[in-house]
């Protein structure tokens, strides 16, 4: 449920108590502020970043194609190529306000279809050994001036330590109260485990229905809509906040669409609207600090290009990536496009990934912490041959 | 190959490979079959239970009831320690201040004293390589159940209780058990006879005061015969009137304190006087041997046979236990004279005539399910700060049974919708939490009684995070069963 204004205030008034307030310099409000979100799951990137410019991609998707712009329910369009989701309207005007770009063919440096080990991968930023347990952002935390990382610089926003920010430097982790621990996509999973057990289901069954299971994980589940919100809106105002945390992480579920998906409008519309007034939401509340703020929203891979047998996606190879902030150069496409086409594609079924994820962290990261990107190369990741992205960032930062 | 290794040639090699499938196809059943003994007969798999199993869980099972396994140490103090210093505590004085300082006694001295015991306790069943005789020390303490909800004396006394009562005597009788656990100060406080006067004894004459029925309805109800055990009222007052007198020394407000108070005392003078006739047998006047004739004489009765060879039967066999597993348990707890030892090991024998099958057939208590869980993940730090609020939430806070029944071993109330609910939501938000730090995978290889290709195995693989893949793993219908 939505927590007010003020019982929010207070919480966190209490938990950064005693933060100094940055310097700042002319012409930039403050400290710079970094956020990452993390889309647990797998986000279909074809869906959300969608190339109807490339021919083959109506016949690839089938029923999963999105409109082009200018149909009913089609693509905002973005540079004439490329097209955002029918429910990603203030994700395209901030392309457009050169506050967004996006990644089309990313993916970590390790290419696997599991949850697990993508996800390892993306947070820890590795191509192998991911038996590290330091996130690639608590690495790079340390890169950071000691005097400027006061309590509660570093927070994650969710019931636990998410492992990209796992590590040495010190990091805190806060979510608003009752948070739902059953998300309608993992109390799903588990409903169809329990089919096969015909007296669990049947107890489970009468549980749904009987009061208390309406008063306790259903309402819950109703709430998720609104709670996910919260979690934006909490980071809206923490970012917002002169002497607030300057690292932000947060994880948002339920990508991983395997059945009835949805084109432009269904189950993943409706997680592409929450994501889109997310980070509408976080613009608004960073208020002046945006100008200082960069973003980036990652998953650990994107899906099949053709859809499967229950009107979904599976597990695929490259996804879409997005830099989001005032300090972030926008209204621009990050790397090659691999095309759709059967010739073009990873082991027949997957987009090809053009562009490694841990170049747009020590492309952005860098740069916005005054960092030297081959450096961040050398000492977070181990390698220094991760390739650099010019002009991401709009370097006259603090 | 290796340069320089001989090809063995086309059809070697091709039989090899089916015999290495065929060895592949039983080492599954084997680590299946071998996954449902631990949890049926021992408190779940470890990692290297399996192998400890072998083919022969019978043998394994006898190996653990040998003299020299390991045993829990107990929570380290006695009971009469204890109570003791609660009688101290509560001192002399303002009868205000004495509730205000033995109020703080408890709270700053005994209780955290039983925390970290229950905290011991659960770690030794996480981590036991004799978790059957662990299930059996379980099992006693709950047939012969105390519970705190009765008040902090009984609160403060359960633990050591079990320690002292019940595992002290797996290796005897089951009349030296029931002896010593009908003398306990425990039991005496929890079914009131420690108050319980002889109405024509010296005491009883004096004062307005009475019998008590608790205790010895309970002994015939729960503890030795049984409900269907053929006892009348009678038979329960004339139990009640040979326990008359079985006490506790006490801390008398006022006067210095003994330092025996605490312990179990015969006081002659509350004892009633007079024969007695139990179940049609009668015993002659006597003192404190006179119950203890009739609690022998109880223990030895076919009917307390068949009575606990029944619980035992239902606890590891089927919540409707058949026949045969009765009648095997019965016979052996008869014939032994209630032999501990043999009557344990016919329970093993169980696992060779009775093993468990598909699953779905006992379920597990909420104690049993966050032990397995411990075992399976092989340590849970930290289990002190979320072990007892989540039992309470669950609705099994330990020794605080709604009765002298002691918990149901029935799949109807533990798995009741609301039971269930609150594991579920328990073990979805375990997931989240602890998701990045344990392996779904790795656990659900060492706690899954089923083929890497069954629906759990493969939720987990197809889950969308490491949180939720544990999540569903920890609230699966696999794991709700032993």
């Amino acid at each position: 449920m939505p927590i007010s204004r003020r019982e929010f205030i207070v919480a966190t008034s209490s938990a950064l108590a005693g933060v100094a307030v940055a310097s700042t310099r002319a012409g930039v409000s403050s400290a710079p502020r970094w956020i990452v979100i993390n889309l647990r799951g797998g986000i279909d990137g074809l869906a959300t970043v969608v190339p109807y410019g490339d021919p083959a991609y109506r016949t690839q998707r089938g029923a999963l194609a999105i409109g082009e712009p200018g149909d009913p329910s089609g693509s905002h369009d973005l540079n004439g190529f490329f097209g955002l989701h029918p429910a990603a309207a203030s994700l395209a005007s901030l392309y457009r306000s050169a506050e967004l770009a996006i990644v089309p063919a990313v993916s970590p440096a390790l290419v696997t279809r599991s949850h697990f080990d993508a996800q390892k991968a993306l947070d820890l930023g590795q191509g192998i050994a991911l038996n590290r347990r330091v996130g690639w952002l608590n690495r790079a935390l340390a890169l950071t001036p000691k005097s400027r990382r006061p309590d509660g610089y570093a927070m994650a926003l969710g019931h636990s330590m998410p492992l990209v920010l796992q590590g040495g430097e010190p990091a805190t982790s806060w979510s608003p109260r009752r948070q739902p621990t059953a998300d309608a996509d993992t109390y799903e999973r588990l409903r169809a485990l329990y089919d096969d057990d015909s007296f669990l289901a049947a107890q489970l069954e009468r549980a749904e229905s009987a009061a208390e299971m309406v008063g306790g994980m259903s309402r819950d589940m109703r709430g998720q809509r609104r709670d996910g919100t919260a979690l934006f809106s909490a980071a809206g105002n923490l970012l917002g906040r002169p002497d607030g945390p300057r690292v932000l992480v947060l994880d948002m579920h339920g990508w991983d669409t395997h059945a009835n998906q949805g084109g432009a409008t269904g189950r993943l519309s409706r997680r592409i609207g929450q994501l889109a007034s997310g980070i509408a939401t976080l613009r608004e509340g960073a208020g002046s600090m945006w100008a200082s703020t960069a973003g980036i929203i990652v998953s650990e891979f994107g899906r099949t290009v053709r859809a499967n047998g229950t009107r979904g996606t599976d597990h695929g190879t490259a996804g879409m990536a997005m830099l989001f902030g005032g300090a972030i150069r926008g209204q621009q496409v990050v790397g090659e496009w691999p095309g759709v086409h059967a010739s073009s594609l990873w082991e027949g079924r997957d987009l090809r990934p053009t562009v490694d994820v841990r170049s747009l962290y020590v492309s952005v990261f860098a740069p916005h912490f005054n960092i030297a990107p081959e450096r961040m190369a050398s000492t977070v990741f181990d390698d220094p041959s991760i390739a650099v992205i010019p002009d991401l960032h709009r370097r006259d930062m603090a | 190959m290796m340069p320089g290794q001989r090809d063995p040639g086309e059809g070697v090699t091709a039989k090899a490979t089916l015999s290495r499938q065929r060895k592949d196809h039983v080492l599954r059943s084997d680590r299946i079959r071998a996954i449902q003994m631990s949890s049926r007969f021992g408190l779940g798999p470890t990692e290297s239970e399996g192998s400890a199993l072998g083919r022969q869980p019978v043998d394994w099972l006898h190996a653990q009831l040998a003299a020299g396994a390991e045993r829990w140490g107990g929570p380290g103090w006695s009971v009469a320690s204890i109570f003791h210093a609660m009688y101290a505590a509560r001192g002399r004085g303002d009868r205000a201040a004495m509730r205000t300082e033995f109020n703080r006694f408890y709270r700053e001295e005994v209780r955290p004293k039983l925390h970290r015991a229950l905290f011991d306790r659960f770690h030794f069943g996480c981590r036991t390589e004799a978790p059957f005789v662990e299930r059996l020390a379980l099992f006693w303490s709950n047939h012969f159940a105390v519970s705190g909800r009765k008040g902090r004396w009984v609160a403060a006394g359960a633990v050591g209780f079990e320690h002292e009562a019940i595992r002290a005597n797996l290796n005897r009788s089951f009349s030296q058990m029931l002896g010593d656990v009908v003398r306990h100060p425990t039991m005496l406080m929890y079914l009131d006879n420690a108050n319980s006067i002889g109405p024509t004894s010296t005491l009883g004459r004096r004062r307005d005061r009475g019998l008590n029925e608790n205790l010895a309805r309970e002994i015939l109800e729960l503890h030795t015969v049984g409900v269907r055990g053929g006892y009348t009222q009678d038979d329960v007052q004339e139990l009640a009137r040979a326990l008359t007198g079985w006490t506790i020394q006490r801390g008398r407000r006022g006067d210095t304190l003994p330092d025996d108070a605490g312990t179990f005392r015969f006081v002659a003078r509350a004892h009633e006087p007079g024969r007695r006739r139990l179940l049609s047998q009668s015993f002659p006047e006597g003192g404190e041997e006179q119950a203890d004739a009739m609690l022998k004489m109880l223990a030895t009765r076919a009917e307390t046979a068949r009575h606990i060879a029944t619980e035992l039967a239902r606890h590891f066999v089927a919540d409707e236990p058949p026949e045969g597993a009765i009648e095997q348990i019965a016979q052996v707890f008869a014939a032994s004279g209630g032999d501990l030892p043999s009557v344990h090991r016919a329970v093993a024998t169980l696992a060779g005539t009775h093993p468990p099958a598909s699953g779905g057939e006992k379920l597990k208590s909420p104690y049993d399910y966050l032990v397995s869980i411990c075992r399976g993940v092989g340590a849970m730090p930290g289990a002190e700060r979320w072990l007892l609020p989540t039992l309470a939430a669950m609705g099994q806070r330990p020794f605080a049974a709604p009765s002298p029944a002691g918990w149901p071993d029935t799949r109807d109330h533990w798995g009741s919708p609301d039971a269930l609910t609150k594991r579920i939501e328990w073990a979805l938000a375990a997931g989240v939490r602890w998701g990045d730090n344990v392996d779904a995978r790795r656990l659900g290889n060492v706690m899954l009684a089923e083929s890497s290709e069954g629906p759990t195995s493969v939720a987990i693989r197809r889950a969308a995070s490491p949180g939720q893949a544990l999540g569903l793993l920890l609230a699966s219908p696999p794991l709700q069963w032993r």
